[in-house]
């Protein structure tokens, strides 16, 4: 009598032969071209499912580490803040030193200098430095930085002064003007130089200067020095721009252009007296 | 020609949710599928299926050919002598399919290891892991057979009344 084959029955064990079947074949260099078209097909569904399922474990691992983070980010913020006042610091720093290097080399030894910090300056024509009685600063102290005239102490509070500006109108100076071309670093008899006198006076935006030798040839890029009793030296105001040509007057008139941007100034050196 | 298209669509979602769920929790869908439709459709078709997908797991995740078949295979084995010391009745039969979930993925981490390295993994830390999502593949498993029973006893009561 012949026995009808029954699959059920021997299903597993079939399976389990094709499958040792399989994995030797898997082996050999058919196995990559039998894998190949269902890794062409199915690869983007599965890459797709596996970045799904990584982006949200990311959500879910930042959701369980939610307070660990929250502690990070503070501290984060507090390191930042460090940082920025460090950095701010620094920064004052390597430019106090800049100043005290360009400084240096206009040193006169017998003279006592004392650096000073802007802490504001407005547009009336007045700038207000860190320094005052407590460093002992005086009314009249002239402020300068390298060998330009920035101003003169007008009032002095306990821990600041006040710095009249040249744009200050109540700001005026008996000045000399002296050719463009000299260098002033180098040049000590400037006395043969000079080619004319004149007097600046403050204009809140810019400085006027007059009574200019109407002879003279002055032209715009002359060298404005400050030579008054009131300052003690011979400093740098600024060059001569806009010079007058009206032959009719008697002398001639222009303007001062300062060497500095005064808004632009961080550190300055009081001269005491 | 409905049903070919219905399978193709399946695989399609299997593969994404197999591919999301591993990735997500290391949690294997084609082991639930696998225990589900065992004895619940035609062993030919069953088979067919099974190894196709798993031909497929194979390519995508870079096994070697026939790791996820011979993992099936040895568990399909495993399977059918529990149910013979196990009742395949009553609650405990959960106990078998909680085994066998957990045989799978230690087979499969050894299986796949030794074929593609010719070494044995560290199973050891992964213990609790495999622990933790058999029981879970355990608890899903038994809510879906559930509903399954449920719709099966409420189509043959709709056919009693209609006879």
């Amino acid at each position: 009598m012949k026995r009808k084959f029954d699959f059920k029955s021997y299903s597993k064990f079939l399976y389990l032969i094709f499958s040792i079947i399989l994995v030797l074949l898997g082996q050999t260099t058919l196995g990559d071209r039998v894998k190949y078209p269902f890794a062409y097909i199915f690869s983007p569904i599965h890459v797709y499912g596996s970045n799904a399922g990584k982006k949200v474990n990311n959500w879910k691992e930042a959701l369980i580490d939610a307070s660990s983070y929250i502690t990070e980010f503070n501290e984060m913020k507090e390191e930042i803040a460090k940082l920025k006042v460090e950095n701010s610091e620094k920064l004052l720093d390597y430019n106090e030193y800049l100043s005290l290097k360009e400084q240096s080399s206009f040193l006169i030894n017998e003279r006592e200098y004392i650096q000073a910090k802007i802490i504001t300056d407005n547009s009336q024509g007045s700038i207000l430095i860190n320094v005052g009685k407590e460093n002992g600063i005086e009314i009249g102290d002239i402020v300068i930085l390298g060998r330009v005239y920035i101003g003169m102490i007008s009032d002095v509070s306990l821990y600041s002064s006040r710095v009249r500006l040249p744009l200050n109108p109540s700001s005026s100076f008996e000045v000399v003007v002296l050719p463009g071309s000299i260098d002033l670093n180098k040049e000590n008899r400037i006395d043969s130089l000079v080619k004319s006198t004149g007097v600046v006076i403050g204009k809140s935006d810019n400085i006027l200067i007059e009574n200019l030798g109407i002879n003279s040839d002055v032209k715009e890029g002359d060298f404005v020095l400050i030579r008054d009793s009131r300052v003690e030296d011979i400093f740098v105001l600024g060059t001569l721009v806009g010079v007058s040509n009206n032959p009719a007057s008697t002398n001639k008139s222009g303007f001062v252009s300062p060497i500095f941007d005064y808004g632009n100034i961080l550190n300055v050196y009081v001269i005491k007296k | 020609m409905i049903e070919v298209l219905l399978i193709i669509i399946s695989i399609f979602v299997l593969l994404f949710l197999e591919s999301f769920l591993f990735e997500l929790f290391s949690f294997s869908i084609l082991i639930l599928v696998l225990l589900l439709l065992w004895k619940r459709i035609n062993p030919v078709v069953y088979y067919i299926l099974i190894t196709f997908f798993a031909i497929t797991l194979d390519s995508v995740n870079h096994f070697p050919l026939g790791t996820h078949v011979l993992v099936i295979s040895i568990l399909l084995f495993v399977f059918d002598l529990l149910s013979i010391v196990i009742p395949s009745e009553g609650k405990l039969h959960y106990l078998t399919i909680l085994l066998s979930t957990f045989l799978y993925y230690i087979l499969l981490l050894l299986i796949g290891s030794l074929l593609q390295d010719g070494a044995f993994p560290k199973v050891w830390g992964s213990l609790v892991n495999i622990a933790v999502v058999s029981g879970i593949t355990t608890i899903l498993y038994a809510f879906v057979n559930r509903f399954l029973k449920s719709i099966q006893y409420e189509g043959s009561k709709s056919r009693l009344t209609l006879d």
